[in-house]
């Protein structure tokens, strides 16, 4: 007996999805050939071993700790995107409102407008103080993801930007129709904002 | 089990952890019976349930939970051994029968456990045959799966059987 089983016969006359005619045919070629029936009763022994094979292992070590951690991080850097985005947003909605408005009224520099802009920054300041908020408050809570150095460093100048910026705004409250200390706060709020974004991205990875 | 995957994907922590606690068994089954390495089974479970929490809102609830998480541990574990796997699998593909010669040296001489001698099958061959007779995949989905042809796969599987009835042989 030189032609032996196939392993789809054997298969299907094990499984018993083989038709009547095969399983026949095969059936009698088991009882002629010793071989191909100690192959099927290996077959069936495995297919009997694999039924008993756990489908389910405990991993040695739970790994929940690890995956909880991740994903905490990932819901900082989620939130760190959304911030991000939101008060980049509402601070350049806040700079369009400015530079739309000094175009409609004047092309000329901010200190060469009128009150007009500087009244237009005072009405917008409070949303874009609050976008720098935001952006500071996830940087606090997320600045574990973000190297001692550079915390530092954020910090340190984020403290001369604040520094400049209750200056400029000291002095205008003092000189309230001076241009030039207006552009002096739009730039250092400029800063902030830039400087904010920066220390965002670089925690959110991206 | 849809209620608790509805809350999950309300944000709610609780029925995540859940979720992890029902499955985490047959996740890292199937991770440590594809690669045969506890340490990367370990981590693949991670990426698992990390890529789960984080696609969890994709899940429409077409198909069961079980059949979306175990088509996900599949894809993280066959894209993390994408490389390495293709190449083993177009060695032993180039040559079917080179599939045996390539195998482990398995002790003949002992009776041995059954993951043991799963784990002893060239990687191609391991890989179709966790998928098919033990996960329940078909060849369809699982040439799809690997990117080989369905009879690649049903030819992977003869030769992964067979090997395995001479090795278990008592």
């Amino acid at each position: 007996m030189t032609d032996h089983l196939h392993e789809t016969e054997m298969a299907a006359y094990i499984d018993e999805s083989a038709s009547d005619a095969v399983r026949s045919t095969v059936a009698a070629h088991l009882a002629a050939c010793p071989m191909c029936a100690a192959e099927v009763r290996r077959a069936v022994s495995l297919a009997a071993r694999l039924s008993s094979v756990p489908r389910s292992i405990d991993p040695p070590r739970d790994p929940w700790p690890e995956i909880r951690g991740e994903i905490q991080r990932e819901r900082r850097r989620r939130a760190a995107r959304w911030t991000m985005g939101s008060a980049l947003l509402a601070a350049a909605a806040v700079l369009l409102v400015m530079s739309v408005g000094r175009q409609a009224r004047n092309p000329a520099p901010i200190a060469a407008q009128g009150s007009g802009a500087l009244a237009e920054w005072r009405r917008v300041e409070p949303a874009y103080e609050r976008s720098e908020s935001e952006m500071a408050g996830t940087i606090a809570q997320g600045k574990t993801e973000l190297t001692p150095t550079t915390v530092a460093a954020v910090q340190k100048s984020l403290a001369t930007i604040d520094s400049a910026i209750a200056e400029a705004r000291a002095a205008l409250d003092r000189d309230p129709s001076n241009e030039a200390l207006a552009r002096l706060l739009v730039s250092a709020h400029e800063r902030k904002v830039d400087l904010l974004a920066r220390a965002t991205r670089a925690m959110s990875g991206t | 089990m849809e209620e608790l995957v509805h809350r999950a994907q309300q944000g709610d922590d609780g029925a995540f952890e859940r979720l992890y606690r029902e499955h985490v068994g047959r996740v890292y089954a199937l991770c440590l019976r594809l690669t045969t390495d506890a340490r990367a089974a370990e981590e693949l479970t991670q990426d698992v349930f990390i890529r789960v929490w984080t696609r969890l809102g994709s899940f429409r609830g077409d198909a069961a939970f079980t059949t979306w998480l175990h088509r996900l541990t599949v894809n993280v574990v066959l894209h993390q051994k994408r490389s390495a796997l293709r190449r083993e699998l177009r060695v032993v593909t180039e040559d079917p029968e080179v599939l045996e010669e390539m195998s482990p040296a398995a002790p003949a001489e002992r009776a041995m456990d059954i993951d043991d001698a799963i784990a002893g099958l060239p990687p191609g061959a391991r890989t179709v045959f966790v998928l098919h007779d033990i996960e329940g995949y078909r060849h369809e989905e699982i040439a799809e799966l690997l990117g080989i042809a369905a009879g690649t796969s049903k030819a992977h599987l003869f030769r992964a059987r067979r090997q395995l009835r001479r090795v278990l042989e008592p």
